[in-house]
């Protein structure tokens, strides 16, 4: 379970694409129904590059691709083809790959000082389709947690903006505005690095990326950015012990689109 | 099934949109940026949107305002001369032109794996046996734009970081500005289409358009029905009935006058246009308890008033044309009182709609005039008010029909017939099952248009007040 910053991207004078530059804003768009997309390059023998340029060099070590289509692709950074990111924990070693599958992509690497980062994108999942990809997501580790919740104590939910209608038989109809990700998790026996690395993400007075459990391959796509609402509880005693550690809650809410 | 707005209203879930942008004005030409701004993102209330005439009386109307409550937590909304300011290097906050709309979305997924958005209602209209998917929204016509503004009035900050941004509808820049300022005058006087014309192209003198900006800057933002009397008055800045008169002063004299009405649709097209103008047709139905239509679904909410209305109801029409008060300046329209059932005076009373309009020119005119709105409120008419989920797509003036428990009284249900009741006919006398879901409303396709409407998009839900047609 990992709290990142908030998306390096957002704003699109950071965005360099060579086709469509109009969509280009969906880069950073987290609502499921804008992406990007291609447009005149349903062919795998041409290459689809997305660059992000940096106003400064800038610290980066997690990357998301969510709902993307690339089967053949790499993602390298400050302009040169070469400097791939070193992946650890995933399915390949450097962040190229020549027949990729999954939709969705999250890359964890070493902190890397970046000016720029590009994607690069030839083949699709399916053969000579326009190139998509709905979120892209640069960020860096503001903290990793060593023990993740019990399963009781892990609650994720979406939780629907919507407006129940009532209508004269008795009937309902509902009108949903949009769906947000809400997280409340109890955690114990936190460590006193631990604890003060959640404080900083929680006193930190910015939005952050949250994505529970981020993998290179079959991951689910779980990532949002969120704030933290309500008291920092972590200076509560696990056990009568003060070596057994912290134990506290934390509540996420995702942040307006 | 090609997805529609008549088809996402009556969904059981739909995916709804609420949108709010603005045009600031450059700090140089002093005119609107060429592309809407979109602040959705830090609206906190929508509000309710609220459109009507009549309200008060016949021949005023009222232009509901909005009201967007913004998060100005990084003072985006602070003045414009705030660096933070989304007017910084524009011009001031006040008559930023304002757009809102709303409607359903209904996303697909192309053949790459896009999605295709489809925002109900659509701007365009195309064909789509040629041109595109049935899924497409080029298909459906009409506008997703439900109120069009300007910011008008003090925008004060508070340490809740919120900015409420007040909305005046567009026929306000009318109501401040004084018709002596107005250039285009005839010595022989104006029609009442002609004056409105002369609004649409009025200029500073230097050839720039000063109305036409907040109509879209093209003249086919004006529906003007040609009107053919001519109003001798209007024929200089100074005369009587403009010296003091604000704009639309003389633009509501005139309606009165023409037995028209002024006002800016949802899509914000100014319509200058015919009073007794009513679709042929209902371009819509509602349908409530006790009524099973698949086209259109089930959309009533509630129904908080019907009946007759009584206090629109006048079986006489007086208009006052002329200064002086003598019988001469006044016209008089009137049914006979007779002391019969078919006499309204007698079963309704005597009532007077008293109009005074000095701008009518002739005694034909005013004669024509009180005998067009006699046949308009001689007649004892129904009205309606009611709630109903989301449909934004409908406008004042639109012809529509209403269904409510209308599953009454049916010739199955006339019970033991040959003993009880003459078999060839159903009289008050019969003894009846009634297959009503027991309301005493009963509306078996009754049809009405709208006086007024309010859409609550906190809550996507619209309230209507309709007369019978």
């Amino acid at each position: 379970m990992e709290f990142l910053s908030a998306n390096i991207i957002n704003t699109t004078t950071q965005i360099s694409v060579n086709s469509n530059t109009t969509v280009a804003s969906n880069l950073f768009n987290r609502d499921p129904i804008y992406q990007y997309y291609t447009d005149g390059m349903a062919n795998d023998l041409t290459t689809t590059s997305i660059t992000i340029t940096f106003d400064a060099t800038t610290a980066v070590s997690r990357i998301a691709l969510v709902d993307t289509n690339f089967k053949e692709f790499s993602v390298f950074y400050n302009g040169t083809t070469a400097s791939t990111f070193a992946l650890t924990a995933a399915d390949t070693t450097v962040s190229s790959y020549t027949g990729n599958a999954d939709e969705n992509k999250y890359f964890r690497f070493a902190t890397t000082l970046c000016t720029s980062i590009t994607v690069n994108a030839k083949k699709t999942i399916t053969a000579n389709q326009e190139k998509r990809l709905g979120l892209f997501v640069i960020s860096d580790l503001r903290i990793s947690l060593n023990l993740i919740p019990s399963a009781q104590g892990y609650k994720p939910r979406i939780v629907p903006k919507q407006v129940v209608h009532r209508l004269s038989d008795g009937g309902v109809r509902l009108h949903n505005i949009r769906n947000k990700w809400e997280t409340s998790m109890d955690l114990d026996f936190i460590t006193t690095t631990q604890r003060d690395g959640l404080f900083d993400v929680y006193d930190l007075g910015l939005a952050f990326n949250f994505c529970p459990f981020g993998t290179a391959t079959g991951w689910d796509a779980s990532i949002y950015e969120a704030v933290w609402d309500g008291p920092f509880t972590f200076y509560e005693y696990s056990d009568n012990a003060a070596s057994s550690g912290f134990s506290g809650k934390v509540s996420l809410k995702e942040t307006p689109t | 099934m090609t997805v529609t707005v008549k088809t996402l209203i009556k969904d059981p879930i739909a995916k709804v949109f609420r949108r709010a942008s603005i045009k600031r004005r450059n700090l140089v030409t002093g005119l609107f940026e060429s592309d809407w701004v979109e602040i959705t993102p830090d609206v906190k209330s929508f509000g309710k949107i609220t459109n009507q005439i009549d309200s008060v009386r016949r021949n005023k109307f009222k232009f509901g305002n909005a009201k967007l409550v913004m998060d100005n937590k990084n003072g985006e909304y602070n003045p414009h001369d705030s660096p933070s300011s989304l007017w910084y290097g524009y011009l001031n906050q006040q008559r930023t032109l304002v757009k809102i709309e709303a409607g359903f979305i209904s996303p697909v997924k192309n053949e790459y794996g896009v999605w295709v958005r489809n925002e109900f209602p659509a701007e365009s209209l195309w064909d789509s046996a040629v041109w595109d998917s049935a899924s497409h929204s080029w298909d459906a016509s009409g506008s997703s734009a439900v109120f069009n503004g300007i910011i008008s009035g003090d925008l004060p900050l508070s340490d809740k970081n919120d900015v409420v941004l007040n909305i005046k509808p567009l026929v306000s820049i009318f109501q401040d500005f004084p018709a002596r300022n107005l250039t285009g005058w005839t010595s022989t006087g104006l029609t009442a289409s002609q004056f409105v014309t002369m609004l649409r192209d009025q200029t500073d003198g230097a050839g720039s358009f000063i109305f036409r900006p907040f109509f879209g800057n093209t003249t086919s933002q004006w529906d003007i029905s040609t009107t053919s009397n001519v109003f001798s008055n209007l024929n200089t800045a100074t005369a009587e009935d403009v010296i003091d008169k604000t704009a639309w002063e003389v633009v509501e004299k005139l309606a009165e006058a023409e037995n028209f009405v002024p006002y800016v649709s949802r899509t914000g097209i100014f319509k200058f246009i015919s009073r007794t103008a009513v679709d042929t047709a209902a371009s819509f139905q509602f349908h409530g308890a006790g009524s099973v239509n698949t086209e259109y679904g089930h959309t009533i909410k509630s129904v908080s008033s019907y009946g007759f209305k009584i206090s629109n109801y006048y079986s006489r029409v007086q208009i006052k044309w002329q200064t002086p008060s003598t019988s001469t300046s006044y016209v008089v329209q009137e049914s006979t009182l007779t002391v019969s059932a078919a006499s309204n005076p007698w079963v309704l009373g005597v009532r007077t709609l008293a109009i005074e309009n000095t701008y009518i020119p002739t005694s034909t005119v005013a004669q024509t005039l009180a005998l067009s709105i006699f046949t308009d409120v001689s007649s004892l008419k129904k009205e309606i008010e009611f709630t109903t989920s989301f449909v934004p797509h409908l406008d004042l003036f639109d012809r529509f029909s209403m269904y409510y428990d209308p599953a009454q009284f049916t010739a199955a249900n006339l019970w033991d017939q040959n003993n009880w009741a003459a078999d060839d006919t159903s009289t008050a006398s019969d003894l009846i099952f009634d297959a009503s879901k027991g309301d005493a409303l009963i509306l078996e396709g009754e049809e009405f248009k709208f006086l007024s409407f309010e859409i609550d998009l906190d809550n996507f839900q619209n309230k209507f007040l309709a007369r019978e047609v």
